[in-house]
């Protein structure tokens, strides 16, 4: 049998160890270059957004001036004389929280009975189909708002006595913002779901609860951080969605609006105004709006994942007391929390608790 | 010992993770067409030893080597690694052929140094498979992919690829562990046909093993080298306490 | 552990459990199943919507012609003179003027709006006549194949009548017959099409996969197989997690802010490009890509690159020869990702391509997308809900296809992983 030439052999390692080097550090810069997006995102439109209150611009009755920062953030109305913000940021998240209270338990509850109830065929089916509602655009949420939903909420409103604009309403957005998040929390729940541990389940079941009391007491507890995450998700989704809310909530230029009926306007649907026309400060002053939705979007995140720990990790302050009420009856709980395993054993009483 | 031609000199070792010492001062000398066994309690350092010899342990962070692995005479830390483990093959515990044809498997050593000519791929190929004894097997079906193979088959043909480079000593962590004891005794009559062209360095944790086909054993015991000597004078005579307490099954 | 609904015999109260709890447990089943039922009909519901309204309009000719109506302005020749020529037509239907040989039928353009098209001309009809400018011109015109008449204004008996394509075909054809001469007449093709839209869509698919391809991936192997475990290494990462949480509209700023100037100083086109939505889509689309590449490369067996390196090959070797190849579903599948997001992207093509449909497209040429295009239909003052419906299923069977793609591949991929 040949053997290789040593020469060449250590010639070529050389070289290959070169290669590998600048390979390496080729990556390495690729892999800076896509981190550094955000950063660049970010700066851009901070740069950018602090314009409307710092330069001078050609105002419309002529005259020159800039954006007053007291009166964008406090503004109730959006028009020339001031671009207010403040009324958009409080419709955003009357919308948004209006989205969730319909998505979130449409998406527990569906998600449970894909994992737990259906069949297995049947269950695919369902998962197939939001699958592919989680891939429809949201232009096409949009165009099915426009044509169908906001028609549906006309004839609702009038039918109980109330004079809708053609149905764009809060409560329109508010579908379609839901029908946009369903699929995302939904797809989340039921990786998490299905991540809970048997043993849980076949030690619920053997102690007498039932299927359902199983699923609703038990299989849900265990997946709360993991619908927690996929409700950050569609949250997300549904504070940064532009097109489909700006075709089917009336676009109002004053507001807030809490009347579900009314027209209203989110951060985003005013922000999707006039493209192509706007523009000095009509159009610059999108970007101090963008400013605003990516704070929303930290804090709502920042906020929701405190709960998340909050809720999967109860007992991690030291001598929290506890109190719940159960058949009308407030109960008050210690917990001295000094080593883990009389942490666990309480629990333990308490789940035995609920299933007698 | 001195009858035998040195192959490996390994003196003062020490290697750290981080900051825990994971081997402590080691020496010896490995020996040419001889099976060296390395056996131990899991943890104690052997396959991190082992590891040593093709430094496959400078992908791991925060390892760092001190001390000198000589082969045959030469400073391996201080040859380009890529150069190293042409001549210096390893096996692992699992056997891991890529998903590509068996006759792929074995030539990708080869490719990667630049050998193009297929005549010459095909006969080291046919030459590699007949050594590791698994020719009359696959004969029929080198186009095949060689995930179709069953456990024991791919790791002969993990020994076969390492072959093919024609290496000086083949390293084996564990090479049976994920086998049956059919495919396991299989292995074993290769290595002993094998040490007649190539030093070999097994690491195990069975200690049958190691009487049945070593020629050498060291044993292992929190990153201490405790003893080493022939295999037969080992088992028979453990020097220190601690083999003796080992090999009779006191702790494992 | 699955266990099926028990709702055969609810009413049954001796098997130890109490009336009330037995029902509670049928409500919570029931619950889960109307929910799920609920957005399963939503699902459908829109797909019904959507074929339902759109399909009457999408056509062959709706996919390839023009959005911009072309117009011609005709006019019959002073010296026109009749004879007794006979006309032979082809085509069945629509309405015949044996006067003149043309044959008009009723019809809708890809607007909505009643038209009347020409069905057919005869060879020797008198239409293939008429002059092009005005009627002391001699340029003929004969191409009438799909334009529709907009505008018509005939003598008849010295009196002047104008038709427009509001009107009935036969009422044309009538007024054509009593008419000696045509004044003027203006004929358009049809537009409203997406000819257009779409190419646009498939250049910026192109070119934003060229771009953000191997950015990706070349990311994704630093992430999986270069990358230590230290400080900085999880900054990387999660600075590129970050980047999927910001909202699309926010790149969409940074392609009017960034790229729009950037492509105009480099190539002098003016305003949004197809070049500029492209960088902006890959800037949105690379977190993704990065993310399920990296999970591909992390599901491989660990023992790859080890054993790899253990022949002697180097590390670069071992990702193109071994890594790669196994990764392939992984990158295939986040190609896939990406195209569905392409297609389906409006809100940071608004900002980054503009919103003008064009037909003649160029990389640095204004256009727009088959998204955009859809909210600018809706966005009219009269939405066009047919159109906007046409081209949505469109992008619906596209987004189909790419599902059950991803679908296969994954089932492929693990299929082939879960042997070894």
């Amino acid at each position: 049998m040949k053997t290789l030439n040593e020469e060449k052999v250590i010639k070529n390692s050389n070289r290959k160890a070169m290669i590998d080097k600048i390979v390496g550090f080729l990556f390495l810069f690729v892999c800076i270059i896509s981190a550094s997006i955000i950063i660049f995102t970010i700066f851009f439109i901070i740069y950018e957004g602090i314009n409307p209150f710092v330069n001078q611009y050609t105002l419309d009755d002529g005259t020159i001036g800039n954006q007053n920062f007291w009166g964008f953030l406090t503004g109730l109305s959006y028009g020339e004389s001031n671009y207010g913000s403040l009324f958009l940021v409080i419709n955003t998240l009357y919308v948004t929280l209006l989205s969730a209270i319909i998505s979130i338990p449409v998406s527990i509850l569906t998600s449970i009975f894909i994992t737990r109830i259906a069949p297995k065929i049947i269950g695919e089916v369902f998962k197939t189909g939001i699958e592919i509602l989680a891939s429809v655009p949201s232009v096409i949420y949009g165009l099915f708002g426009m044509g169908v939903i906001c028609p549906l909420i006309r004839d609702l409103a009038y039918g109980i006595g109330i004079q809708t604009s053609g149905g764009l309403s809060v409560i329109s957005g508010a579908i379609v913002l839901a029908m946009m998040s369903i699929p995302t929390i939904t797809l989340v729940s039921i990786t998490s779901i299905q991540s809970v541990s048997k043993s849980f389940i076949e030690g619920s079941l053997a102690l007498g609860a039932t299927n359902s009391e199983t699923n609703f007491k038990v299989v849900l507890k265990g997946a709360t951080s993991g619908i927690i995450s996929g409700i950050i998700l569609g949250i997300g989704r549904a504070l940064g969605e532009a097109t489909a809310v700006s075709l089917v909530i009336g676009n109002a230029f004053s507001g807030p609006t809490f009347n579900i009926f009314g027209i209203s306007s989110t951060l985003t649907s005013i922000m999707m105004l006039g493209i192509g026309e706007a523009t000095g400060l009509s159009y610059d002053i999108r970007f101090s709006l963008g400013i605003m939705l990516m704070l929303i979007i930290v804090i709502i995140n920042l906020i929701l994942n405190y709960v998340k720990n909050k809720i999967t990790n109860p007992f991690k302050k030291e001598n929290k007391v506890l109190a719940y009420v159960k058949d009308g009856v407030i109960y008050l709980k210690a917990y001295f929390n000094k080593n883990k395993n009389n942490d666990n054993e309480e629990n333990k009483n308490e789940t035995k608790d609920e299933n007698k | 010992m001195e009858e035998n031609q040195v192959v490996f000199s390994v003196k003062n070792l020490n290697l750290y993770y981080g900051d825990k010492k994971a081997l402590n001062n080691i020496s010896l000398d490995i020996y040419k067409n001889k099976v060296t066994a390395f056996i131990g309690p899991s943890g104690c350092g052997k396959s991190t030893f082992l590891r040593c010899f093709n430094r496959m342990n400078d992908l791991i962070e925060n390892c760092k080597v001190e001390g000198e692995i000589l082969l045959n005479g030469k400073n391996i830390l201080e040859v380009n690694p890529i150069y190293l483990r042409t001549k210096v093959g390893m096996v692992f515990q699992q056997p891991n052929p890529f998903p590509m044809s068996i006759y792929n498997n074995v030539i990708y050593g080869l490719k990667c140094q630049g050998i193009k000519n297929k005549k010459e791929l095909m006969e080291i190929c046919i030459d590699s498979l007949e050594k590791s004894a698994l020719i009359n097997e696959v004969k029929e079906r080198l186009k095949d992919n060689a995930l179709a193979l069953s456990g024991g088959q791919q790791q002969r043909l993990c020994i076969a690829r390492c072959i093919a480079l024609s290496p000086e000593v083949i390293l084996m962590d564990e090479p049976t562990s994920a086998l049956d004891p059919i495919a396991t005794s299989k292995i074993e009559e290769l290595i002993r046909e094998l040490k007649k062209d190539y030093t070999i360095i097994i690491v195990t944790h069975n200690m049958q093993q190691a009487t049945r086909i070593s020629d050498y054993t060291a044993f292992f015991m929190l990153g201490d080298l405790v003893e080493y000597n022939k295999t037969e004078e080992f088992f028979a005579h453990p020097q220190d306490k601690r083999s003796d307490d080992y090999i009779s099954g006191k702790f494992s | 552990m699955k266990l099926k609904m028990k709702i055969s015999n609810p009413f049954k109260f001796d098997d130890g459990m109490s009336r009330k709890r037995r029902f509670k447990d049928i409500f919570r089943n029931a619950s889960t199943l109307i929910f799920s039922l609920l957005t399963l009909v939503t699902l459908i519901y829109i797909i019904v919507y959507i074929f339902a309204n759109g399909s009457s309009t999408l056509s062959w000719q709706f996919i390839t012609s023009d959005y911009q109506e072309v117009s011609t302005s005709l006019y019959s020749r002073s010296d026109l003179n009749f004879d007794d020529r006979t006309f032979d037509f082809n085509e069945d239907g629509g309405e015949i003027s044996e006067k003149w040989g043309v044959q008009l039928v009723d019809g809708e353009n890809n607007l909505g709006e009643h038209v009347v098209y020409f069905l057919e001309v005869a060879d020797n009809s008198y239409f293939n006549e008429l002059v092009i400018g005005s009627n002391t011109a001699t340029e003929t015109y004969n191409n009438y194949d799909g334009q529709y008449i907009s505008n018509l204004s005939l003598r008849v008996d010295e009196q002047i009548i104008t038709l427009s394509s509001r009107d009935s075909a036969s009422d044309i054809v009538n007024y054509l017959d009593q008419s000696n001469e045509i004044m003027f007449m203006e004929i358009c093709t049809v537009g409203g099409g997406i000819r257009g839209s779409l190419l646009t869509t498939i250049y910026l698919i192109l070119i934003t996969l060229i771009i953000a391809i191997p950015l990706g991936v070349c990311a994704a192997i630093y992430l999986a197989l270069y990358a230590k475990k230290n400080k900085f290494t999880m900054i990387l990462r999660s600075l590129i997690d970050m980047t999927s949480a910001i909202p699309s509209i926010i790149f969409g700023f940074i392609g009017a802010l960034v790229f729009i100037p950037f492509m105009n100083a480099v190539s002098g086109s003016n305003g949004g490009s197809i070049l500029s939505g492209a960088l902006t889509l890959t800037i949105m689309l690379i977190s993704t890509i990065v993310k399920t590449t990296e999970e591909s490369i992390i599901a491989l067996p660990k023992g790859y690159m080890d054993s790899s390196l253990a022949l002697g090959a180097s590390r670069t070797e071992t990702v193109f020869k071994i890594i790669l190849p196994n990764a392939l579903p992984g990158i295939i599948t986040s190609i896939i990702l990406s195209i569905g997001r392409i297609i389906g992207e409006s809100a940071a093509l608004v900002f980054a391509i503009g919103v003008s449909i064009q037909d003649n497209i160029s990389l640095t040429g204004s256009s727009t997308s088959l998204a955009v295009h859809i909210w600018s239909l809706l966005k009219l003052e009269n939405p066009n809900y047919d159109a906007a419906c046409a081209i949505s299923i469109i992008i619906l069977c596209i987004v189909l296809v790419l599902c059950l793609l991803t679908k296969i591949i994954s089932y492929r991929f693990n299929k082939k992983f879960k042997r070894s």
